[in-house]
């Protein structure tokens, strides 16, 4: 709580200054955020537009960070630091920013598990989209979840303007806090333009038999299932995981506190009050804990906040994207894709 | 009117719509997580937020902390709803950083003078 001022500024300042300098929240500039689709022949045109906002693609930086944030906050409200450490970033530059993300090389793996899976399930159900590659830009979450409403704007705007450029009609984003941004706190940005947002689940579910007929067998054989707060509460997708999941062959288990009423798993208050999330997010891993091994997530913010609990409590917290990659990657062959080129 | 005074007046006038029956509380991630603190609760916060905008209260670290350590879950507005009122409180609380983070957007120095 001593100088919460002091780094609630820093967070904001830093973000304004980084969106400003190089169009990323975080800095980073360069290939990083497409490290995942290499291998991947991943069209650049079409009717839709894949996005992935880059929200998988922080997680190896974000979990790393909030260690170090969690570790030195004291030190972090200190003025001459704070300065040395944004000075040194900026020096550094990317690739003191790759070497802090290779640490926390498991949670990247799973990331990029998750993007390639959710790319095969939507070929699965022939929905393939097309890819910004390196043009794609990043949402504006973290600044609309801090209260720069005025800049979240301005970039919701620059993202609509891009996809209507491009020729886009329809956005497929892979997480469900870009899809809030885009459809329920900034929808004018899209809609004027003509274009649409859906969450890939939406895409998905309806064509969950083709899931069904594709799917290989998985090592699990339940899961229990963690509403993001997201999904739940303002995009109301509660159903539609849960067909998806069973249409991958698993029995469903639900916690106490589950659908509308889910619990939050902390994420959102990470970057800057690391001890109240992390109490936050024990809760909720040990509600899960108690019905089944086995925990099911939608969001890559969940992702991150539930897998610390997985030695402690026994239990493997799984992205849908990543029972997506192990149950139709492997089988999404180059046929396949152009098959879904034409769905 | 400004676009600052009218968003506080947006923000006076949802608050008066609460009726203190403080049910929101106990459904609070946070306010579990601290294990009873009331201003980590979605009612304290607003609480925070309404003694901010009338100078009751000067903004200070553990106000900051309460504030901007809502989670925008939206669970508080289960139990509101269903008590029969519907304040948008994870809205208002999320105004209530609008109305406040521009003024943090500015050199750590002035920051921490201001403290």
């Amino acid at each position: 709580m001593p100088r919460t001022r002091l780094i609630v500024s820093q967070a904001l300042t830093t973000l304004e200054r980084n969106l400003r300098r190089d169009g990323d929240p975080l800095g980073f500039r360069g290939n990083y955020w497409i490290d995942w689709s290499q291998g991947l022949d991943l069209p650049s045109q079409g009717p839709r537009c894949l996005y992935t906002g880059r929200m998988y693609q922080m997680l190896p930086y974000v979990a790393q960070t909030s260690k170090l944030v969690a570790r030195y906050q004291s030190w972090l409200a200190c003025p001459g630091l704070a300065k040395l450490l944004e000075l040194g970033g900026r020096l550094a530059g990317e690739a003191t920013l790759r070497r802090l993300a290779r640490a926390a090389g498991e949670i990247e793996q799973r990331a990029r598990d998750s993007l390639r899976g959710i790319w095969a399930g939507l070929c699965a159900v022939g929905a393939q989209p097309a890819f910004l590659q390196q043009q794609e830009p990043y949402s504006g979450v973290l600044l609309y979840d801090l209260g720069m409403e005025d800049a979240a704007r301005g970039q919701a705007d620059k993202l609509g303007a891009l996809f209507s450029s491009q020729g886009f009609s329809e956005v497929i984003a892979v997480d469900p806090h870009s899809v809030h941004l885009l459809r329920g706190a900034f929808p004018e940005a899209l809609r004027r333009r003509g274009v649409s947002i859906r969450h890939y689940l939406e895409l998905l579910a309806p064509a969950r038999e083709r899931i069904a007929q594709r799917r290989r067998l998985l090592p699990i054989q339940e899961v229990v299932v963690h509403d993001s707060c997201v999904m739940a509460r303002e995009l109301g997708l509660m159903d539609q995981v849960r067909q998806v999941a069973q249409a991958l062959g698993l029995a469903v288990k639900e916690p106490a506190d589950t659908r509308e009423n889910t619990a939050c798993c902390g994420g959102p208050i990470e970057y800057a009050f690391g001890e109240l999330s992390q109490q936050v997010s024990r809760l909720r891993a040990q509600e899960l804990a108690r019905v089944s091994e086995q925990v099911l997530v939608t969001c890559p913010i969940c992702l991150l906040n539930l897998s610390p609990y997985e030695s402690e409590l026994g239990i493997r917290v799984w992205d849908l994207g990543e029972l997506l990659h192990r149950a139709l990657g492997a089988e999404l062959k180059p046929d396949d894709q152009r098959q879904g080129n034409h769905g | 009117m400004s676009k600052g005074a009218e968003l506080k007046r947006e923000l006076l006038a949802e608050l008066a719509k609460c009726r203190a029956c403080r049910f929101c509380v106990d459904v609070c991630p946070t306010y579990q997580a601290s294990q009873g603190v009331e201003p980590l609760s979605s009612f304290g916060r607003l609480q925070i937020i309404r003694h901010l905008l009338t100078g009751v209260l000067q903004l200070d670290d553990a106000l900051s902390y309460a504030l901007y350590s809502c989670l925008q879950c939206r669970r508080c507005e289960n139990v509101c709803q269903s008590k029969g009122q519907a304040l948008e409180i994870c809205r208002t609380i999320h105004q209530g950083r609008v109305y406040l983070s521009p003024s943090y957007v500015k050199g750590v120095e002035e920051v921490e003078g201001d403290a």
